[in-house]
């Protein structure tokens, strides 16, 4: 029989590959093209209906990780740059003549010719921010600092021309060699922690589904092809199915790009860098799928595949936050100092960092790449071939080991104690499970070694709110890690047994409080370490402390909740977790951790709220949804939730702030920005939420619609304007010129021509009133009043209101969102609210306006 | 005739434990062989031998007059295999699946589709042809198993436990298509513990017990050397647990053995 040459073979397993990546793009679970089929096969349990009906559900899918790439490339490139700086701001510091580019100390030397000293001041200025403006960051500004300080004590005599060492570009060509070096080493250092992050990622996320094999590598032992061939496809397959691939080799063009290479040449390493990795990685994956298929039980496979995972995302996550954290910066930079020559030779780093690079550049080094790619593969399959010498099966087939057996724990769940027990007991039997938390742990006890003062530069340097927010990051890493493992089994338990002994949601709920308390636990302790450490910053950790300590118990709930609404059961073994679910604490997470770094009390009052708020829709959304699961229905139902309100603001503020860019860049008048800016986000989003509306069978005005308006709207009317006719006065008497722009944020307080003051105030009494009763008592109190008590609704969704707003216009924005999410409860309609809000802000407007007789 | 399956004092151990013990057997080329055992006796270690996925600790195997280790590749383009638990690509429909196996046995586009479109109608699994593997129930695999199996139109066809999961249509035509295969002149081995489906199908019976042979010749062979009215059930469990037959009911009683 004839039989295919290892060409042919090798074409079609790359074909195989993409038409595994095309056809998982297409959600293959919701592909069914054939009904009866559908019905003989497993019930597939899903929540995530909107990402198989809509089609801007599944767009947003697909994109959001395309973004988060690009993201992550931006980070990286930002990481370089900041190295580069630091080398340069140290350069700067220890320098008698501060190292200037030609043309620059041209243009400083005539601003150094100007007469008037402010005048002379501010040409400096300028040429100091074109050079070092760029980086908005903490070192950028100590840079522009220093530059200033520098030329008011000395003035030109303290600055010196330098010309840039070929062949290097940007600032690596100004720093003298040995800065040069150090920072090529951090570089190096970044590339190898980069490479092992893409790597144990893409080791940890084999088969999707810790503990079982790879089946396809004994299936296509059946097939009369040479081991060799079916390896070296293998190795093709895999090495397609890492799309860390782009992220590597574009973060390695910039890079190149940036120190100095020709765009081409920056492209053809950039892929061959991205190649290598991936090919590393898949090498590796290969290797180990073959071992532990041959030798290694299930728990050992599942430990070792967990493991590797979570140290890929810790060293990820440590490259992210040494980009953002100077302190971190400054350690990284002096561990990679004391890396030896030869520890940057591997294929991540691919030389950057060794004296090799510095010396051979654009003598061929770029070589490097594609030969440790070919040795690499090549490697790859005799290791592979080796290790099957034997046949696919060695040792024993031990594939088949105990697998974890629920104990009647499950009976006493309801109680706190119970569940603790259970969570240790799936921390014995389920070793994924223990290998995340352990690594995570183990991640954090890293981070905390690299903040210690042993091994960076002095304490003065450090700053506090740096460890405060890299510990508010990292107990939230471990939460969502933990949350992911246990809910992943969880889900799978419950759904395969469909007896749970109380709602999924509740027993979701009692499960993130106990890892809440857990993580609060481990900050306190990691905080107590820093202020023990540091007894003089001590003050700044305590006032943090309370606020971090809250926002992490929270964020456990908020997190498990929405991890659990998003998950998908693929099928009896499989749960994934859709990412775009965690777009709502993420955007939560940076903005507590803005809160932590600033420790502004106002701030951490808003985010305080938000939470609240969010902890609470969730919890509905929960109740809503999860209690479906359990239930033999075909499609689970659509329920309008406090989640799609928050939503529908954030969606709202995002896009009035990319308008108001949008705008600022055509160089649109002030006022014209803000009104045109707020009509087109309120526009977009309304249409949006009335489309969910009409979708979820929600109407706005349900509730007793025979109840009398006149009485309630006299009160709330008169309520709202005694507290603005109180606030505006009191601001008019204390604070005469900055008032108005602190109750109205974001309005241009000076409008100049009639029209623009007409639009300002078109969209400020007639459009926001229309809009925020819309959003707020519309959609947020409405939807929240389904599951929660009156009171409860109009205080939380009154909150939610007041806390989007300035500080000072608290007293009056409070009683107004308490007054009229009463008025919508009392009267069960939607206008009346409307009603009052216009008459606030124009009486606010009003009273601003009026000219005082006095 | 020669023989198309020649084992030779075969012995595979995993670590301490022996799974096959000096296993000898032969088997003609056409035809239709039974291979019967005891759970753990060894059955499946025997497959996976022969196809080349296990090396012997000792002894050989020859498929055709191949080693099935050696030249493992020779031999697996004249077997076609069908294992007890299918596994595929899940992120593969049938239709690819089905391509995929053809190209990888070098056959043509046009023949491939030809035979997996009739084998499929054959099966009632035309229908799930765009439905991606990973949904299939788990008859639904094993019917897709056995189309990819079949595909090649192999020498010698090894099904490891084939009806189970299958529906009685299914297995219907599973045992039409073995009957097919074997009268286009291809052998097909298969293991069970299904004594009837054995009994009806098959020329010839071996019985695996403790990782050895303890029976090997046709049926009426076997009836010879046993009792000449036994059943096939009371042969097995004559050879694979001697000492407990003796509370087993005699061949005289046959009728009231419960099945």
């Amino acid at each position: 029989m004839k039989r295919p040459s290892s060409l042919a073979v090798l074409w079609l397993f790359a074909r195989t590959a993409l038409r595994r990546f095309s056809n998982r793009s297409q959600n293959m679970k919701f592909g069914k093209q054939n009904q009866d089929a559908a019905v003989e096969g497993p019930r597939t349990a899903t929540l995530n209906r909107g990402l198989q009906t809509s089609r801007l559900g599944r767009m947003i899918a697909k994109v959001l990780p395309t973004m988060m790439v690009f993201g992550g490339i931006l980070i990286c490139s930002a990481f370089i740059m900041s190295v580069v700086d630091l080398y340069r701001l140290q350069e700067m510091r220890a320098a008698t003549k501060l190292p200037l580019w030609p043309e620059q100390f041209k243009s400083l030397t005539a601003a150094a010719q100007i007469e008037n000293t402010e005048q002379r001041q501010a040409a400096a200025d300028d040429v100091f921010k074109q050079l070092l403006g760029t980086e908005t960051g903490l070192i950028g500004s100590q840079s522009l600092t220093l530059a200033k300080q520098r030329f008011a004590d000395a003035g030109l005599a303290g600055f010196q021309a330098v010309e840039p060492q070929q062949p290097w570009r940007g600032e690596l060509a100004v720093l003298s060699p040995e800065s040069r070096t150090q920072a090529l080493k951090s570089i190096g250092l970044f590339m190898l922690l980069l490479g092992v992050a893409a790597t144990g990622m893409a080791l940890g996320l084999m088969n999707g589904n810790l503990g079982n094999n790879d089946s396809s590598l004994g299936w296509l032992f059946q097939f009369p092809v040479s081991r060799s061939t079916l390896f070296l496809s293998k190795l093709i397959e895999y090495t397609l199915d890492t799309p860390m691939l782009v992220f590597v080799a574009a973060l390695n063009g910039i890079f190149l790009y940036l120190v100095g290479s020709p765009f081409w040449l920056a492209l053809a390493v950039s892929l061959a860098f991205g190649v290598t990795v991936a090919v590393t990685s898949a090498a590796l994956r290969l290797s180990t799928e073959i071992v532990l298929l041959q030798k290694i039980n299930r728990k050992t496979r599942a430990l070792v595949v967990a493991t590797s995972f979570t140290v890929g995302n810790m060293a990820g996550i440590f490259v992210l936050a040494a980009a953002n954290s100077l302190t971190l910066l400054q350690s990284f930079t002096n561990v990679a100092g004391r890396m030896p020559d030869y520890a940057f030779l591997n294929p991540f780093s691919l030389g950057f960092g060794s004296s090799l690079i510095d010396r051979g550049m654009g003598s061929g080094w770029w070589l490097i790449a594609p030969v440790m790619a070919v040795g690499l593969s090549m490697a790859a399959i005799a290791l592979a071939v080796n290790l099957t010498r034997y046949g696919l099966l060695t040792a024993s087939e031990s594939g088949r080991s105990d697998r974890p057996v629920k104990s009647s724990l499950l009976d006493r769940a309801t109680r706190f104690s119970g569940v603790v027990r259970k969570e240790l007991l799936q921390l014995t039997r389920q070793p994924e499970y223990l290998g995340n938390t352990v690594g995570a742990m183990l991640g954090l006890m890293v981070m905390l070694y690299m903040l210690l003062p042993s091994w960076s530069i002095n304490l003065a340097t450090q700053d506090v709110s740096a460890v405060c927010v890299s510990v508010f990051v990292a107990s939230v890493y471990v939460i969502f890690a933990a949350g992911q493992r246990s809910l992943a089994s969880e889900m799978k338990t419950l759904w395969l047994l469909q007896c749970q002994p109380r709602s999924l949601a509740e027993s979701i709920r009692s499960k993130s409080r106990v890892w809440g308390v857990v993580s609060v636990i481990m900050a306190s302790a990691l905080l107590i370490a820093v202020m023990i450490r540091r007894p003089s910053e001590a003050g700044d950790v305590l006032m943090r402390l309370p606020f971090i300590l809250i926002a992490i118990w929270m964020l456990s709930e908020v997190l498990f909740g929405m991890l659990a609404l998003s998950a998908t059961l693929m099928s009896e073994r499989t749960v994934t977790f859709r990412r775009s679910a965690m777009l709502l604490p993420l955007l939560t997470t940076s903005g507590v951790s803005t809160a932590i770094a600033t420790a502004d009390l106002w701030q951490q009052v808003v985010m305080f709220v938000m939470l609240l708020v969010l902890r609470a829709a969730v919890w509905q959304q929960q109740q809503f949804e999860l209690a479906w699961l359990s239930e033999p229905v075909e499609v689970p139902p659509k329920r309008l939730s406090a989640i799609h309100g928050i939503g529908a603001y954030f969606g709202f503020s995002t896009l009035q702030g990319l308008f108001t860019g949008v705008l600022k860049k055509l160089d649109v008048d002030e006022s014209l920005q803000f009104s045109g800016a707020y009509v087109g986000a309120a526009l977009i989003v309304g249409l949006i939420s009335w489309r969910w509306m009409r979708s979820h069978q929600f109407r706005l005005f349900q509730t007793a619609p025979t109840a009398p308006v006149a009485r309630p709207l006299a009160i709330a009317i008169g309520a709202t304007c005694s507290v603005a006719l109180i606030l505006v006065g009191a601001l008019r008497h204390f604070l005469p010129e900055r008032g108005g722009s602190l109750v109205f944020a974001g309005t241009p307080s000076a409008p100049n021509a009639l029209g623009s003051w007409l639009a300002i105030t078109a969209v400020v009494v007639l459009l926001a009133p229309l809009f925020e009763e819309w959003i707020f008592r519309g959609l947020l109190f409405q939807s929240l009043r389904r599951s929660y008590s009156a009171w409860s609704s109009i205080v939380l969704s009154a909150i939610f209101f007041a806390a989007i707003h300035p500080l000072l216009s608290l007293p009056g924005v409070l009683t107004l969102g308490l007054a009229n999410a009463w008025i919508v409860e009392r009267t069960g309609r939607l206008w009346p609210a409307i009603v009052v809000h216009i008459i606030y802000n124009a009486t606010v407007v009003a009273l601003w306006n009026v000219p005082l007789s006095a | 005739m020669q023989n198309i399956l020649e084992i030779n004092q075969l012995v595979k151990r995993y670590g301490s434990f022996t799974a096959l013990a000096g296993l000898s057997l032969s088997v003609p080329a056409g035809g239709i062989f039974a291979l019967l055992g005891p759970n753990g006796a060894g059955k499946t270690t025997l497959i996976k031998l022969l196809m080349g996925m296990l090396q012997p600790s000792s002894g050989s195997i020859r498929v055709a007059g191949l080693d099935a280790f050696n030249d493992s590749v020779a031999v697996k383009a004249l077997v076609g295999y069908l294992p007890d638990e299918p596994a595929f690509y899940d992120f593969m429909r049938g239709r690819e699946l089905i391509r995929f196996v053809g190209e990888m046995h070098g056959l043509d586009r046009a023949t491939i589709d030809a035979r997996g479109r009739q084998l499929a109608d054959r099966l009632n699994l035309s229908d799930a042809m765009e439905e991606f593997a990973e949904n299939y129930s788990r008859g639904m695999k094993k019917k897709l198993g056995l189309i990819l199996a079949l595909l090649h139109q192999p020498q010698l066809l090894v099904l490891d436990e084939p009806t189970n999961g299958l529906d009685p249509h299914g297995t219907q035509v599973l045992h039409e298509l073995m009957r097919e295969t074997a009268a286009a002149g291809s052998t097909v081995v298969f293991s069970t513990h299904l004594l009837d489906q054995a009994e009806r199908l098959c020329d010839r019976v071996a019985v695996v017990s403790h990782g050895r042979l303890a029976a090997e010749g046709t049926l009426a062979e076997m009836r010879n050397r046993f009792g000449a009215d036994a059943s096939l059930e009371q042969l097995f469990f004559l050879l694979t647990e001697p000492a407990k037959t003796d509370a087993l009911p005699t061949a005289a009683g046959q009728e009231s053995v419960p099945s």
